[in-house]
């Protein structure tokens, strides 16, 4: 393959890649101090956070449908490559925007009151389906390095990370059931997350 | 949109009240509210400069409401902090003008508020098409600083100006059948783009029990901060029910209806169990969505290192009825649990 010509476009898409992925932090440090949160910091926060952890989980879950529609066209064949790596750093980037997330709820929104935050999970449905959401992703967090593929072997770790579309139902159900009214967002976030469980369920069917 | 023709210019019973009468009763009050005031403790609340002239409501050339200076009502104070205008301007729930909290700052402007007019009607002796200016004229305009409560646990402290809705009730002269009134908001998509998506039944309704519209409490909107409301705190007309959740405390309203059945409210129809009908503010009920043992405190735009601290500062204490225990009267003899 004569990839030298591409390596440069290719660290550039990384790059611009990482700068989109690390963008919704800047700006909450940035907008924070400067009055641009609004009247109530931590409900931004929460809502950001929590936009952009969905965000890059269905970005993550997306990776492999698009490898398979890129594999099917000769010219975009040679970009498979570096496709490849964006599953598991979406993947973790939406981990790190979840802590976020989770960290705001629990630390600022409760004030550590772990009473308080178990009668949510207990009680509410969108609390409920959040932290199922979360505790997939840590999930997949934990056992997303190279050496936990070797440990657990491959038929196993694709098992256990099929956790992702767990992760990506469960968050859907959060954001619905969090939501007032009938809201445009949360449904097409939805139906996304929807599309991407059944193109998934339709690549298992070809394979078997 | 409903058109209606305005009504003649004539003067009522009301305006014709001889100006010196007039005076007088005002003297009498301010005379007994500087006694009353002598006595209480002194709240911290914020009043406004200048009580001594009169309000006035009229539209300027522009055709935009004007309220002349307001008198504070000195029984209204509180002890907590006033709310910023800059943050009760900008942190707002009003779906008609979108989903998210600066949505209605944003559409405000599509909002227009002049001319406007307001229906009463349904069980009353006396019902009418009013013009604005004349559904408000009779009617003597006060200030009242009073808690907000949403039901998504923040609340805030606002200085509304505005009558009491027992006034109204007093013109309109429901008749004997009348147990209910029902509250409805403008219905027009191209003033209120949030009406183009279905998040709620459009046109939003709320309703109140006849005994609640007559608690001195229940004040008839048209002002906050000493001026009239912005278009996203539902002007040019709104209700202010302090004990009961912010979204029974309809906005931009157009139609007041007295009947003898209870009406369903919006939200109620959305979501029985989460938004009944009397939606009064109880910490101890355990809401399907939010606790509503506590409360978070919107008391401005944290900038600097106070968006730090506003991180860390802790949620408030709900109080039954959003601390507005004269209320329970209403209510007694009825299941709590169900109330709220």
């Amino acid at each position: 393959m004569t990839l030298a010509p591409l390596a440069g476009a290719v660290r550039l898409a990384n790059t611009a890649a990482w700068l989109a992925i690390a963008t919704p932090l800047a700006l909450l440090l940035y907008d924070l101090p400067a009055g641009r949160l609004g009247a109530n910091p931590i409900e931004e926060i929460t809502l950001r956070s929590g936009m952009t952890a969905f965000a890059l989980l269905a970005a993550s879950l997306a990776i492999t449908p698009l490898r398979k529609l890129a594999a099917s066209t000769t010219s975009a064949r040679q970009s498979a490559p570096w496709i490849a790596p964006w599953r598991r750093r979406l993947g973790l980037s939406s981990f790190a925007y979840a802590c976020l997330h989770a960290a705001t709820w629990f630390v600022l929104d409760h004030q550590l009151d772990s009473s308080a935050m178990l009668e949510d999970i207990a009680e509410r449905r969108f609390a409920t389906a959040g932290m199922a959401a979360f505790a997939c992703l840590c999930v997949l967090a934990a056992t997303s390095s190279r050496a936990a593929v070797k440990r657990l072997g491959g038929p196993t770790w694709r098992r256990i990370h099929r956790l992702a579309y767990a992760a990506g139902v469960a968050a859907g159900l959060h954001f619905l059931w969090l939501s007032k009214g009938e809201q445009l967002l949360p449904w097409a976030m939805a139906l996304l997350v929807g599309l991407l469980l059944v193109t998934r369920v339709v690549r298992a069917q070809q394979k078997s | 949109m409903l058109i209606r023709s305005p009504k003649p210019l004539h003067p009522r019973e009301s305006e014709v009240t001889d100006h010196d009468a007039w005076l007088s009763r005002r003297l009498f009050l301010k005379k007994g509210v500087a006694g009353a005031l002598a006595a209480s403790t002194g709240g911290a609340g914020v009043l406004l400069a200048g009580c001594e002239t009169t309000a006035v409501t009229a539209r300027n050339s522009d055709g935009k409401l004007e309220l002349g200076i307001v008198k504070p009502n000195k029984s209204y104070l509180l002890p907590d902090t006033i709310t910023e205008k800059a943050a009760a301007t900008t942190y707002n729930n009003f779906y008609e003008m979108g989903v998210l909290k600066s949505d209605p700052r944003e559409n405000a402007h599509l909002l227009k508020t002049a001319p406007w007019s307001v229906r009463v009607h349904g069980m009353v002796d006396k019902p009418a098409d009013y013009q604005l200016e004349d559904f408000i004229a009779p009617h003597q305009l006060e200030e009242r600083i009073y808690r907000l409560r949403c039901v998504e646990a923040w609340s805030m402290v606002i200085p509304w100006v505005g009558f009491p809705m027992a006034d109204l009730i007093g013109r309109a002269q429901p008749t004997s059948k009348a147990r209910f009134v029902k509250f409805t908001t403008l219905l027009d998509p191209s003033m209120l783009p949030g009406q183009r998506t279905p998040v709620l039944d459009w046109p939003y309704v709320e309703a109140l029990e006849l005994k609640e519209a007559l608690h001195p409490l229940t004040l008839l909107t048209v002002g906050m901060y000493g001026e009239v409301l912005p278009n996203q705190n539902g002007a040019p007309l709104r209700l202010v029910v302090p004990w009961k959740y912010g979204y029974k405390s309809i906005k931009s309203i157009v139609d007041i209806e007295f009947t003898d059945h209870r009406p369903v409210p919006s939200w109620t129809r959305a979501a029985p169990n989460e938004y009944p009908f009397y939606s009064n503010v109880n910490p101890s009920v355990n809401h399907p969505r939010w606790s509503q043992a506590r409360e978070r405190r919107i008391t401005n735009i944290p900038r600097g290192l106070d968006a730090i601290g506003a991180l860390l500062e802790p949620k408030i204490e709900t109080l039954m009825f959003n601390g507005y225990p004269e209320v329970a009267e209403l209510y007694r003899g009825m299941d709590m649990t169900r109330l709220f």
